[in-house]
């Protein structure tokens, strides 16, 4: 097995390979490109350097050629500059002559013609048009039989007996059609994957007959199925191995009718016996050339029947020798049933010559010296040598060489000495050339992805509701059901959807919005509509291309909501619709967001950076995810991207006030995306508050915090069950992820209700089953939704988080503090955000009898006191220096409850107080000696609320320590010494406590209880204490050795 | 108790039930309260409850995962492989009937599940009858016991266990006279 050298075509594309399938002409073959030219080869010029003859056609061709006998048809466009008209015909010349005034024109369509066949007396013939046209050519005034189906026509292929013609459409199915009445005699359905368009890109599904007509075969996915004739059943599949999921695209019969080849869309080629479904020979057709190389036409050799000829869409045209001479006695048989025997020998030399020459290259003398000689420095030398001066064979980039480029490697190697050449070699080594890694395909989040097998699909299911596109194509039954979840909001909705074939879709509260993508053939007929019009028409100026893509939006909860419906331009189409309570975005392929209001006003339009992979939308904000940079490796793993989403604020009000020059990035704001080592993004979504929140293909979710960075909230692989199961997001709200577990798919089923699964948020913390990562879990979720609440500037939400939050902080200091963890409680002590729940702390920790827990909290509150204070004269930046002194006395003097009504009467404020009690302990003695200045008039806070007439402020909150001070507990012990120390303390600490925190009361009475209590034996004090634990209060033993 | 008085009972089993409406409000029952409801996403309420909503179209009722088809076929082969009667869930007649009943629209494959449904009950009811014939054509022993009976199969048996007793009675009557 072996491929003869490459000769290079006229033009690219799809080109069509004819021999006379008559048989009696075996000295030529034909080549029809889809340009203007016919390519008449023969023997020689297939294999040799001798060049086939170049037929023109006027105006163009299109790659659709039939040959029997003297009659050959093919498919062209002729132009009538003059008129302005343009025909699309099929030719037909009589022995070989293409002489422009010798083409007969029996068939004419509206359309290209794509598919065209002839024999003895029929010539058929199929076009764009979706038409099928015949007619006998033996009878001159016979009719123009026509027939259309219901898409593009791939190939027709007449019968060997005339009975029938079977064409391939590109809806997947072969309609049989009896040439005598023409009419439709069977319909294969779904034969092959049917595809939207003919491109060189997609399968050709070139039928073939055998040879009595018995069996027809037709290429398909995987395999090529052959249908026996009458019943039309399918009887055989004609298997390639690990082929299982590629199209085959062309067949062709053996003139023996033995065997059957066919080549597959990634350019394998293989031969069967056609009778017996043995696959005898198969290979892979490679080409080093640049450009995409997919074979379009195979044919059987007239010139020897063991070898086929190869068109490819990349200018290129060789011979397959598919048997050896010393194959098997089949070949020998085949022989004998070949009409024209060739002479083998010629064979051998002709389709061996490279090979054989190659062989004398390397056994040449020449070659042994190379260094010595003129070659090593010529490649002009070599590339004779190697018979590559012939431009017509072998073009050079199929052995590897760069054509057009500069070769630095042999300028410099010329240029220097042999003996260097390794030296350089490993110096100047080509680098390898660029990788071509495609990034990962664009996606709609929250729907099924499109694919043409699929009768039923989501085309989305979000949290408001689902859009379901229901097809039939044998019933001509295209249905869009819209539902939401609340019933409420509307019902069901119904749209026939065959006419324009809507294929994207959101919704939301308040809109439902349709889209369809562009569709090249409504383009050529709106053309060719517009066309017409424009011949009736005056000398206007041409105006603008209609478009296909249609957006059609359905408003549920707008004010007068009207359906509306805006056409796209042509070649910007839509590839994306998004849909919130407040607008309807469109995402088109040249990357531009259209936005439009619910109402249908056209509001911003803009473009797009980077493709688009996916995106999203909620209330004013859009959210578009690409990929940044090129691939990357970790591990020699597989390749990775770098996921971003891009965030576009579209406030309809005030969107244009966002200038990127004032420091920020204007509407605009760009985040990295997590996903998993090796996995790509799978879904983006804003959740029902409007946080941003991405899944990997691993079923990760992850939200981003107000803070800005992405917690991980959910891990769907502790949630698989099976390897082929997997995960459906439908939504998100602050506490819960929503999903819907599809077993054995990726999508939910349409059959059947799906019932998503609602989890609760949970962050993967270490020790799951235990009860303190429970407590620990809640506190950084509270976190999280009071970080959420500052952002939002939601001062009512803000404080019921706060309260939350301080709920959790209390809970897992209680834990904390009944398992004796004293360190981790004061830790939990020190994450309070407000001073409220330490003295709550303290006093639990004083009522667990933690003296030492409770000093500690009771010192974290005085920190953050002072911190807070700190913060607030930063602000205010009003501190005279010199109270600092005054201050200071005033603590000195602070142990009788009298001097401390005085002091009061300085206009003892709260705040006021406590800006002395920060600087008291940092104070120097000595500047206590500093003058005193008038206490009244630097005491007075002229910011201070009734300053002036608060002199009968109770003496307790006088003092210049904070709360904490006075909540701090000591042991009944410390107190005694205390008292021992200090006899001269008149206040009861449990009498100040109550009258400081319990009544709160400035009264006459409760200073004179207060003063009774005093009196009070230790005991009485320790009992009450006991009692009264949790708001126990007591000056801190801490500042007296400081007095 | 007849089968309407079983299904009543089975009617107080919690089902899923996916709703159509909104209410931020919870239904306060007598046996618990059910609620708040929001639209899209399941939650449990009784099977009574979840008819009367399936009625007003306010929902749909999401069935059990033993009443897919492939659990039915499985609950199906465990009952012929089984001498005895296979374990099925509690009232497992009873709730299949009334969904099979109420909420034919929700039931993926209705049909192929009401006939295995079927199956199932032909069999256990089979096994049953062959079971109490050779209780009563013997006359050697008087108890005999029978796991995983349904309390539907059991209101439906009651005769034939009536006349077990009595049977039972006969024997003990018969080896109490026997002189020994």
């Amino acid at each position: 097995m072996s491929f003869t050298n490459i000769k290079d075509l006229e033009n690219l594309g799809i080109q069509k390979i004819c021999i006379d399938s008559s048989g009696t002409d075996k000295e030529f073959v034909y080549v029809c490109d889809s340009e203007n030219k016919v390519l008449k080869f023969d023997k020689a010029s297939l294999v040799s350097e001798k060049k086939p003859t170049i037929i023109e056609i006027s105006d163009a061709t299109t790659s659709s050629i039939a040959w029997h006998g003297d009659k050959i048809c093919f498919g062209y466009r002729k132009v009538d500059f003059l008129v302005g008209s343009e025909q699309q015909l099929v030719g037909l010349v009589k022995k070989g002559n293409f002489d422009a005034d010798e083409i007969a024109g029996p068939l004419e369509f509206q359309m290209e013609v794509t598919a065209v066949d002839v024999n003895e007396e029929t010539v058929v013939a199929g076009s764009s048009d979706y038409a099928v046209k015949c007619t006998n050519l033996k009878d001159p005034d016979a009719e123009i039989k026509t027939r259309s189906l219901d898409a593009e026509i791939l190939c027709v292929k007449l019968d060997p007996r005339n009975e029938y013609v079977a064409v391939s459409t590109v809806d997947g199915n072969v309609t049989i059609i009896n040439i005598d009445s023409f009419s439709v005699d069977h319909t294969l359905t779904n034969v092959f994957p049917k595809f939207e368009s003919i491109d060189v890109s997609r399968a050709r599904i070139q039928m073939s007959w055998s040879k009595d007509g018995k069996w027809l075969f037709i290429p398909s996915e995987g395999c090529v199925k052959s249908f026996l004739r009458r019943r039309w059943e399918e009887s055989g599949l004609y298997r390639l191995k690990n082929h299982e999921n590629v199209n085959f695209s062309i067949t062709t019969t053996s003139q023996c009718g033995k065997y059957l080849a066919a080549s597959s869309m990634d350019n394998q080629i293989a031969i069967w016996d056609s009778e017996e479904l043995d696959l005898l020979t198969s290979q892979q057709f490679k080409r080093n050339a640049p450009g995409t190389t997919i074979i379009t036409d195979i044919e059987f050799s007239p010139f020897s029947t063991r070898q086929l000829i190869i068109a490819d869409s990349n200018k290129g045209i060789c011979m397959f020798t598919a048997f050896e001479e010393s194959a098997s006695t089949d070949i020998a048989e085949e022989k004998k049933h070949s009409l024209d025997v060739e002479d083998s020998d010629d064979d051998s030399i002709i389709l061996n010559r490279t090979s054989r020459k190659k062989e004398n290259l390397f056994d040449d003398e020449a070659m042994d010296d190379d260094e010595e000689t003129r070659m090593s420095s010529d490649i002009g030398a070599i590339k004779k040598q190697y018979n590559f001066d012939n431009p017509d064979i072998g073009a050079l980039e199929e052995f590897g060489f760069n054509v057009g480029q500069p070769d630095t490697h042999q300028m410099i190697q010329s240029n220097l000495p042999s003996t260097s050449t390794d030296l350089m070699q490993s110096a100047f080594s080509e680098p390898a050339a660029p990788r071509k890694m495609v990034i990962p395909e664009r996606f709609i989040c929250n729907s099924t992805p499109a694919d043409s097998e699929v009768a039923q699909r989501f085309l989305k299911y979000n949290r408001f509701g689902t859009i379901r596109s229901y097809v039939n194509e044998v019933q001509k039954i295209s249905t869009i059901d819209i539902e939401f979840h609340d019933k409420s909001i509307h019902g069901d909705i119904h749209i026939d959807n065959f006419e324009i074939n809507y294929e994207l879709a959101d919704i939301s509260m308040k809109v439902v919005a349709l889209a369809s993508v562009e569709n090249r053939k409504k383009e050529k007929e709106l053309d060719k509509i517009e066309d017409d019009v424009e011949d009736l028409g005056t000398n206007e100026p041409p105006k603008e291309k209609k478009g296909t893509s249609i957006l059609h939006v359905i408003p549920v909860q707008a004010f007068d909501g009207q359906r509306w419906t805006m056409t796209l331009p042509r070649g910007d189409g839509c590839i994306d619709v998004l849909c919130s309570n407040t607008q309807v975005v469109i995402l088109t392929k040249k990357r531009n967001i259209r936005v439009f209001t619910i109402g249908g006003i056209q509001r911003q339009i803009f473009t797009h950076f980077a493709p688009i992979l996916t995106a999203t939308c909620f209330d004013d904000r859009i959210a578009i995810a690409s990929v940044v940079g090129s691939e990357f490796y970790e591990q020699k793993k597989t390749p990775q991207w770098r996921f971003e989403i891009c965030e576009y604020s579209m406030d309809q009000k005030s969107w244009y006030k966002k200038s990127r020059t004032q420091g920020t990035t204007g509407a605009v704001s760009r985040v990295d995306v997590p996903v998993e080592t090796g996995e790509q993004l799978d879904w983006v979504a804003y959740s029902s508050q409007g946080k941003l929140a991405v899944m990997d293909s691993a079923y990760n979710v992850h939200v981003l915090s107000a803070p800005g960075f992405w917690v991980p909230i959910f891990q769907g692989s502790t949630v698989l069950r099976g390897v082929s199961d997997s995960l459906f997001p439908v939504g998100l709200t602050d506490k819960e992820f929503r999903y819907i577990y599809c077993r054995g798919s990726r999508t939910p089923v349409m059959n059947g209700v799906n019932a998503p699964t609602t989890v609760a948020w949970k962050v993967p913390f270490c020790q799951p089953e235990s009860l303190r990562t429970d407590m620990e879990h809640t506190l950084f979720i509270k976190e999280l939704a009071l970080a959420d609440t500052i952002l939002e500037k939601n001062g009512r939400c803000s404080t019921t988080e706060t309260a939350a939050l301080n709920s959790a902080i209390v809970k897992l200091f209680a834990w904390f503090a009944k398992a004796n963890s004293d360190g981790l409680a004061a830790e939990v002590a020190s994450l309070a955000a407000t001073i409220k729940p330490i003295q709550m702390l303290c006093n639990y920790a004083s009522k667990l009898k933690k003296v030492a827990l409770a000093e500690k909290v009771a010192e974290i509150g005085r920190q953050m006191t002072e911190s807070n204070d700190d913060r607030t004269g930063g602000e205010d930046e009003i501190r005279p220096t010199k109270r600092i002194a005054l201050a200071t006395r005033k603590v000195r003097k602070a142990p009788s409850p009298v001097p401390e009504d005085q002091d009061s009467e300085d206009g003892g404020e709260r705040n006021q107080e406590d800006i002395h009690s920060r600087y008291n302990t940092s104070l120097d003695v000595s500047m206590s000696s500093q003058p005193v200045q008038s206490l009244e008039r630097l005491a007075k806070n002229p910011f201070a609320k009734g300053a002036e007439g608060s002199s009968e402020k109770e003496p307790g909150t006088q003092t210049s320590l904070s709360i904490f001070d006075q909540l701090e507990t000591v042991p009944v012990d410390q107190r005694k010494r205390a008292r021992e120390v200090e006899p001269t303390v008149s206040s009861n600490p449990t009498a100040r406590k109550q009258a400081k925190l319990k009544f709160g009361s400035n009264s006459a009475d409760e200073h004179k209880k207060k003063f009774e209590k005093t009196t009070k034996s230790v005991a009485e004090i320790e009992k009450e204490n006991e009692a009264e634990s949790p708001s126990c209060v007591e000056k801190p033993v801490k500042k007296r050795p400081k007095l | 108790m007849d089968a309407e008085r079983c299904e009543f009972l089975a009617g107080n089993t919690l089902i899923d039930v996916i709703p159509s409406v909104s209410d931020t409000r919870p239904i306060h029952l007598i046996s618990g309260d059910i609620g708040p409801f929001e639209a899209g996403v399941p939650c449990k309420v009784p099977i009574w409850t979840a008819i009367l909503m399936k009625r007003k179209h306010n929902c749909h009722i999401v069935m059990p995962k033993w009443m897919e088809l492939e659990e039915l076929k499985k609950l199906l082969a465990s009952e012929a492989e089984n001498d005895g009667l296979a374990e099925l869930p509690d009232h497992f007649f009873e709730i299949c009937h009334m969904l099979v009943r109420d909420a034919t629209d929700d039931i993926y494959d209705v049909e192929a599940v009401k006939s295995h449904i079927q199956d199932i009950y032909d069999k256990r009811d089979a096994k049953l009858r062959t079971s109490a014939i050779a209780f009563l054509s013997q006359n050697q022993t008087c108890h005999a016991q029978l796991d995983c009976v349904q309390l539907l199969e059991t209101s439906a048996a009651r005769a034939t266990l009536e006349a077990c007793k009595q049977m039972g009675v006969l024997v003990h009557n018969k080896h109490e006279s026997t002189p020994l």
